[in-house]
């Protein structure tokens, strides 16, 4: 389920009362771009910045655009399900590791 | 330096992943504005494919938009699809196959890749931990990349390697093509250069050979030409052109040069012309044909054949005429720094003579006019397949480099023109320029330089050189290495004053010869030249003016 929270130097609080079973667990965040920073300690030319921010916008821009209906689209075949089966089969036995 | 791009900074740019996306991109920014090749291996697609899909389908799952399989396969490709518009891809080889007994196969096979580049010249760009503690010196995290200082920039003489990765796929496919049918010897590549170049300049026969010396060589030879006979030739050109003629035992004798080309000068030609003269041999010098027509109507005066040394023109144009096809046989080199070169070295000899095309190939293959019947004295003196291959890779695309090169010469000469007075404009800027060849129409230099293979008006280069004449030349040169900015001197002194060659023509014989090698002195020339490089050479050039 979806919460809204509230960051708060360091802390999230949850603007609703929320009770959760587990005291440590992993959530996700949408946090929105333009509070970002981008470490400018790397002494970047600020053109090369705006390249980079242009660069994750342009992806982002493909990654959310629309996609063709389902019944346009190939279906996975037997052989590409396999490949994914495989890879995930893969990645459990390297411990997931940072790819 | 080059960076070789591993999965997990892909699939951060991709999915934008926080917070490691940022300094991926600005990694691979500053690489763009430093001019680093960026690579992909190409053995790693399916990873990067399926581990995006995988992201892609999580990231859904999460958000509660469980979009089909399919669609995030789609979407996937599609965000593949654009990250590889810039980048190389890095052919997987058989050496990176057997990684088995690794503890992981795929890195291995990338830091296999990495050691085929000379060291220091690559990393791995990667956030893979193991990778970068195991591998220190050949892989690189973005965040270190990124506060890595400005790598000194150097300016190239000649740039093949940008070339190279815009034929990089046709190139590997020629030479694995060659490497699995296994003709290294006049294979079917070498028959289709043949085919496609004599159709390229009209003539009816292309002999590929050894090299552009060799081309020479072979072509005095089937003319016949020995021992007593002399040929006229220019004295300001690389020694191959008279080396050849001494070769075959005959002398060569040095007409000189035309101030406004550096080409043999045609008005000169006559004078020297002997009993003994069996053959004349220009050469046209920077990528600038030379008066072919006046030379070819003095030797058909005399009955003699004309070779036209065309190592450097090849693509130029003369009357509308394609060079290496404006005399009896014309020879071409395919070194490597050549417009049109190989990776080694190679050449060609173009003639529409049938009996000569046939004696220069049988020369070619030691005078052997069927297998082991050896009709001539010939030498060994074919092309490699693999080369031919290569030429074959870069043969479609010569006519936009050879535009590319006009147009960066144009640029150079834009640029070292004299700044127009506000009222008289400069005459020949007025002028309607010949539609064969605008670039012939341009404002004359500033003083202190004087361009000399400008085209003439009948003619087109593809400026296999751009060559000014300067004034106090080694301390230019000097001022100019010193900013970083090679340069090359074509050719520092005429062959009739070279040791070698000194007894066959008095050394003031040539004077403009002599002037010229004093004085000229050739910038960085090559198709991928970029704008904001020559203004960096002209400003250096132009510094004390």
């Amino acid at each position: 389920m979806q919460v809204e929270a509230i960051y708060d130097h360091g802390k999230l609080e949850f603007i609703a009362p929320v009770r959760l079973k587990a005291e440590r667990l992993k959530v996700v965040v949408t946090v929105p771009d333009n509070e970002i920073e981008i470490d400018t300690a790397y002494n970047i030319p600020p053109a090369v910045l705006d390249r980079a921010k242009a660069l994750l916008a342009r992806m982002a821009d493909i990654k959310n655009a629309p996609l063709p209906p389902d019944d346009d689209l190939p279906e996975l075949t037997a052989k590409q399900r396999e490949r994914i089966e495989a890879l995930s089969l893969r990645d459990e036995i390297k411990g997931l590791r940072s790819s | 330096m080059n960076l070789l791009i591993d999965v997990n900074v892909v699939i951060d740019i991709c999915t934008q992943r926080k917070p490691h996306a940022e300094p991926s991109a600005i990694a691979l920014e500053i690489a763009k504005l430093n001019h680093v090749r960026l690579w992909l291996y190409a053995g790693s697609t399916q990873t990067l494919e399926y581990n995006l899909y995988r992201h892609l389908r999580q990231e859904n799952l999460e958000a509660g938009r469980p979009l089909s399989n399919a669609a995030v396969l789609a979407n996937a490709r599609r965000l593949l699809s654009e990250f590889v518009t810039d980048k190389q891809w890095l052919a997987a080889l058989a050496a990176e196959g057997p990684v088995f007994d690794t503890q992981d196969p795929e890195d291995a096979q990338l830091i296999r890749a990495i050691e085929r580049f000379p060291l220091g010249h690559i990393r791995l760009l990667t956030r893979d931990e193991r990778l970068l503690t195991e591998y220190p010196d050949q892989t690189i995290s973005p965040d270190a990349y990124c506060k890595l200082g400005q790598p000194d920039q150097r300016l190239d003489f000649i740039d093949l390697k940008t070339q190279q990765d815009a034929i990089r796929p046709a190139l590997e496919q020629q030479i694995h093509r060659v490497l699995h049918h296994g003709q290294y010897i006049l294979g079917p590549e070498v028959r289709e250069l043949e085919a496609r170049l004599a159709a390229y300049t009209g003539a009816r026969h292309c002999i590929t050979v050894a090299s552009g010396t060799e081309a020479l060589l072979i072509s005095l030879m089937a003319l016949g030409i020995g021992p007593g006979d002399e040929v006229i030739t220019t004295p300001f050109t690389f020694v191959a052109t008279a080396e050849v003629i001494v070769l075959v035992g005959a002398t060569p004798v040095f007409v000189d040069i035309e101030p406004e080309t550096c080409n043999l000068d045609a008005r000169l030609i006559e004078a020297k012309l002997s009993p003994r003269t069996k053959a004349i041999l220009p050469v046209s010098l920077y990528g600038q044909p030379a008066d072919m027509d006046a030379i070819n109507a003095i030797a058909a005066r005399h009955g003699l054949p004309v070779i036209e040394d065309a190592a450097q023109s090849f693509g130029a144009t003369y009357k509308g005429r394609q060079s290496g096809n404006l005399s009896t046989l014309g020879c071409t080199s395919f070194f490597p720094s050549k417009p049109l070169g190989c990776y080694g070295d190679g050449g060609a000899i173009f003639t529409s003579d049938d009996a000569l095309a046939q004696a220069c190939r049988e020369i070619r293959v030691h005078g052997q006019s069927q297998r082991y019947v050896h009709t001539r004295i010939g030498v060994g003196g074919r092309m490699d397949t693999l080369q031919c291959a290569i030429v074959l890779a870069k043969l479609d695309r010569f006519d936009q480099e050879i535009a590319q090169r006009q147009a960066v010469a144009r640029r150079y000469h834009a640029l070292l023109a004299q700044p127009e007075g506000p009222r008289a404009k400069t005459p020949s800027r007025q002028a309607d320029p010949p539609p064969q060849n605008p670039l012939c129409a341009f404002a004359p230099l500033r003083e202190t330089f004087q361009l000399l293979p400008w085209p003439q008006a009948d003619r087109t280069s593809v400026f296999a050189q751009y060559t000014l004449r300067v004034p106090d030349r080694d301390a230019l040169q000097a001022r100019l290495q010193a900013a970083g900015i090679p340069t090359a001197v074509h050719y520092p002194v005429p062959l009739n004053e070279q040791p070698a060659y000194a007894h066959l023509c008095c050394p003031n014989c040539t004077p403009m010869a002599r002037q010229m090698a004093r004085e000229v002195m050739s910038l960085p020339m090559h198709p991928n030249l970029r704008a904001a490089d020559q203004d960096c050479i002209v400003a250096a050039l132009t510094a004390d003016i």
